[in-house]
């Protein structure tokens, strides 16, 4: 997952949702194509609940900052991952995970909305329009 | 319109999170489990109980060991190696996965109820 | 003193090394047309490997002398009604023979022509079901009697409309060459699964093998679990092969009376130390009554049978506890 939700977090804020999720679309075709199906269900899965939750998020916070939208999209995109591998292969135990998807959610929440402020000068100027 | 990276509202979602994340840590059980569950593409293919070292090798090319403390991948063809990176499993509740090749392995409590199904 | 030392030291390191038994695991797909596994114990990898290789060559040389689809020994006795064959085929049909007469013709290799029937309906792209009138017609030629034995391992078909289909027994006839073959190389703690049919060799820790049985109902669940120490269980049931046809599934095991599947139970299981015989009971007694299969299974010493009944209800005899 790392920090590949940087593109996906430009398309929601700078464009649209529809290109934000379309962006998430190609994304798992990406991974379908490095690495097979069952990784590409997962990015899929893991992609598109986070970025629903980021737009409900943004609708009801008007002002909240990109490092909580960024955490609650990692988180999203975990729980989402791990809930299509439970539903896969076997029931699981959540609970055991549950700390160790949290906190990585939280630090490639805030690692993903740093770069994001990080490029968007640059993509911004790349692009030609005004922030 | 431009979003703020952090505002010190942030601190007390972040609080929250990592409290959360210390309550599920001390609610997982921290109990050694009794045996280690095989499954392949979803169905339950073998067990072994944790305590005696056994060696499991699947068509495809992964291999499943115990050596009576943990489980482990120990070897599999897949690119990744996230399942041989997940390491040793021992406590109950824990389990690693290789996706490509649909194999999971879990930890669990009870004892096994057979060896084999006839 | 210092012999003495070295004596201790040496049976300690002894102790240490005989100590060390590891459970070794593995699955085999090609053989029988059935899933088998291998479970036990064993001093170490090469050791498990040196097991595995008599198992592999013993499954892989039956396999190719019971084949009747393929290209099997089996398969071209049936084709040229005469022929000279190999010991093993030779005694598996005398084998054959003597359970017919044991079972009174409940387990009889020669319903091949009924059962192929039924296999090809079953295989098809489409399943549909055999007519009466062809499963009647064939079945006018599978009379055992008329498979005779010759000399020199010849076997010819009095009868040429007559095909044997090894089926019933060919995984209990080899799982008993299997328990021997692996006993005379020394391996005595491990258990086969050929496809339903499990051979148990040695105890496992002391308590023995831990052996289920599906249940029929529920795919994860399990009927009953006994533990088995050398010997065999084999469970015949209605869950195991089948295909659909209109809302009805139609399994794998034909009764020899109505020359359909036979529908008194959902499964019958046979704990005996005899793996061919426990396979060939566990056929013929899921086509006849309880009473009729207790009256068979009077011929035998220690052995076991649970059936468990369309209703779930189960009914145990003899050592099957």
């Amino acid at each position: 997952m790392g920090l590949s939700n940087v593109a996906v977090m430009f398309a929601l804020f700078f464009i649209d949702k529809k290109t934000a999720l379309e962006v998430g679309v190609l994304k798992s075709l990406f991974v379908l194509l490095t690495r097979g199906v069952m990784a590409s269900v997962l990015s899929l899965v893991g992609g598109i609940s986070s970025i629903l939750v980021m737009i409900i998020i943004t609708s009801i916070f008007k002002n909240v900052s990109l490092s909580v939208v960024s955490v609650f999209s990692a988180l999203t995109h975990n729980l989402g991952q791990f809930l299509v591998v439970s539903f896969v292969y076997s029931p699981t135990s959540l609970l055991p995970y549950l700390p160790v998807l949290v906190i990585s959610g939280l630090i490639f929440g805030v690692l993903n909305a740093i770069l994001l402020r990080a490029v968007e000068g640059p993509f911004f100027k790349l692009w030609g329009k005004e922030r | 319109m431009k979003r703020r990276l952090f505002k010190v509202s942030d601190i007390a979602v972040f609080v929250v999170l990592l409290f959360l994340a210390l309550v599920f840590f001390l609610l997982k059980s921290n109990n050694k489990g009794e045996m280690v569950e095989v499954w392949v593409q979803g169905e339950m293919y073998q067990s072994f109980p944790l305590e005696k070292p056994f060696e499991l090798e699947l068509d495809f090319d992964v291999t499943i060991k115990g050596n009576g403390e943990s489980a482990f991948f120990s070897h599999s063809d897949c690119p990744d190696k996230v399942c041989i990176n997940t390491g040793k499993l021992s406590k109950e509740g824990e389990w690693a996965a290789c996706l490509p090749n649909e194999t999971v392995i879990k930890i669990t409590g009870k004892k096994k109820s057979a060896d084999t199904v006839s | 003193m210092k012999k003495i030392s070295l004596f201790l030291s040496l049976l300690a390191l002894l102790f240490l090394t005989s100590c060390g038994e590891t459970r070794f695991s593995t699955h085999y797909f090609n053989y029988f047309d059935t899933v088998i596994s291998v479970d036990g114990y064993f001093e170490n990898a090469e050791d498990f490997n040196n097991a595995c290789k008599i198992i592999e060559d013993t499954l892989g040389y039956y396999d190719g002398v019971f084949d009747i689809y393929d290209d099997g020994e089996l398969k071209k006795l049936n084709e040229e009604k005469s022929l000279t064959v190999s010991p093993a085929l030779y005694d598996a049909i005398l084998f054959s023979k003597e359970v017919e007469r044991l079972t009174n013709g409940y387990c009889n290799v020669a319903l091949g022509s009924v059962l192929s029937l039924w296999h090809n309906a079953r295989e098809s792209e489409i399943p549909y079901l055999p007519s009466y009138d062809d499963l009647y017609e064939k079945s006018l030629h599978t009379d055992i009697e008329k498979v005779s034995l010759e000399e020199n391992f010849g076997v010819v078909f009095l009868d040429e409309n007559i095909s044997l289909d090894m089926g019933a027994i060919a995984k209990g006839y080899v799982s008993d060459v299997l328990r021997e073959r692996l006993q005379e190389s020394g391996f005595t703690n491990l258990l086969i699964n050929l496809g339903g049919n499990v051979v148990v060799l040695g105890d496992k820790d002391g308590d023995g093998w831990l052996v289920g049985v599906q249940s029929p109902e529920d795919e994860d669940g399990l009927a009953h679990t006994i533990s088995v120490k050398d010997s065999c269980l084999v469970t015949s049931g209605s869950y195991q092969r089948f295909f659909e046809y209109d809302g009805v599934k139609y399994h794998h095991i034909i009764s020899p009376d109505t020359l359909y599947p036979a529908t008194l139970y959902s499964s019958v299981s046979v704990l005996y130390e005899n793996g061919a015989l426990a396979d060939a009971l566990s056929t013929a007694l899921f086509c006849m009554s309880v009473e009729e299969g207790k009256e068979i299974l009077e011929n035998f010493d220690n052995i076991g049978v649970m059936w468990v009944t369309q209703d779930g209800e189960k009914i145990y005899y003899g050592s099957f506890k």
